[in-house]
């Protein structure tokens, strides 16, 4: 019988079978499996949805409220045209009688100033 | 009783500063056309924001010293449609109170037209009233804030709003004269 030789020894220990450590198949599977994706609790889809409803919301009536201000802004514009309008015309017809009877022109002020005396 | 005067007394400068519109409102159901303006403080100060291309900020100043405008102006089908001597009672009335001020008084046959100021107590010139009545049209402007015409002129082309011309106007390139407004009655 011939001696075994070192090598072949080496090789054989090298292939034997190694029963495989408990628990090492499930390890593999769960590292393999694909990762499912996290799922955010159902209240944090709520809030999110109310954050977003009420900001909108108070975004759209911000905007009303503005476009609401800038109407009754041209409205007053419009009617202080309208005032000066009429007080132009006004002042323009004394003034045409002020000419008739040789008046040039008054600055109120002097005029003022002279009824203090 | 004697804390009844005293806030009676209190209440009257203010009463005298209020201008009674009743004879226009009610002349206005005969009126052909008519123009009302009210505009209050508040609705002035919307104007300091507004922000036009030329002249914003005089229009935002001017906005801020205003604190009321009140518009009557009416306009008749033919002469005779209202009492000339009630306009005339209310202008002494108004001129009764002390707290207004005849500027300019131009009188002829059948129609006049006065222009009143208000003094504060600061002494400065804090109202407007224009009184005028014609055959045929009545006005009343009062512009409470603004106690001369060369600042309502500094309006004139600001934000579309139209130019004051004229004599009275107050206008950048106005000339003095020193001779007393005469008063011309033909009455």
């Amino acid at each position: 019988m011939n001696p075994v030789d070192p090598f072949e020894q080496q090789l054989r220990e090298a292939f034997r079978r190694v029963e495989p450590p408990p628990g090492l198949e499930r390890k593999i599977l769960l590292r393999i499996q694909p990762r499912q994706p996290r799922r955010l609790p159902s209240w944090f889809a709520v809030a999110a949805s109310l954050v977003l409803v009420v900001g909108g919301s108070l975004g759209v009536m911000r905007w009303q409220e503005h476009q609401q201000r800038q109407r009754e802004a041209e409205r007053v514009r419009q009617q202080l045209a309208l005032t000066l309008e009429i007080t132009s015309r006004t002042l323009a017809k004394a003034d045409q009688r002020l000419k008739s009877i040789g008046v040039e022109r008054i600055r109120l002020q002097e005029v003022s100033s002279w009824q203090e005396y | 009783m004697a804390r009844i005067l005293i806030l009676a007394s209190m209440l009257l400068p203010l009463g005298a500063q209020q201008i009674d519109y009743s004879l226009f409102d009610r002349l206005a159901e005969k009126a052909k056309e008519s123009a009302v303006v009210n505009l209050g403080p508040e609705q002035l100060s919307l104007l300091a924001g507004m922000q036009p291309k030329e002249g914003g900020k005089d229009l935002a100043d001017l906005a801020k010293t205003l604190k009321g405008i009140q518009v009557r102006s009416l306009e008749f089908d033919s002469p005779g449609q209202y009492d000339l001597n009630e306009v005339r009672a209310l202008g002494a009335k108004i001129k009764g109170s002390g707290t207004w001020m005849p500027l300019v008084t131009v009188k002829e046959k059948g129609e006049f037209t006065e222009i009143l100021i208000r003094k504060g107590a600061d002494g400065k010139s804090n109202g407007l009233l224009i009184l005028a009545a014609e055959p045929k049209e009545l006005t009343l402007v009062h512009i409470d804030g603004v106690g001369d015409i060369a600042s309502l002129a500094k309006l004139g082309g600001l934000a579309g709003i139209p130019e004051i011309a004229g004599a009275l106007g107050g206008g950048k390139k106005s000339e003095s004269k020193k001779a007393p407004a005469p008063k011309k009655n033909d009455e």
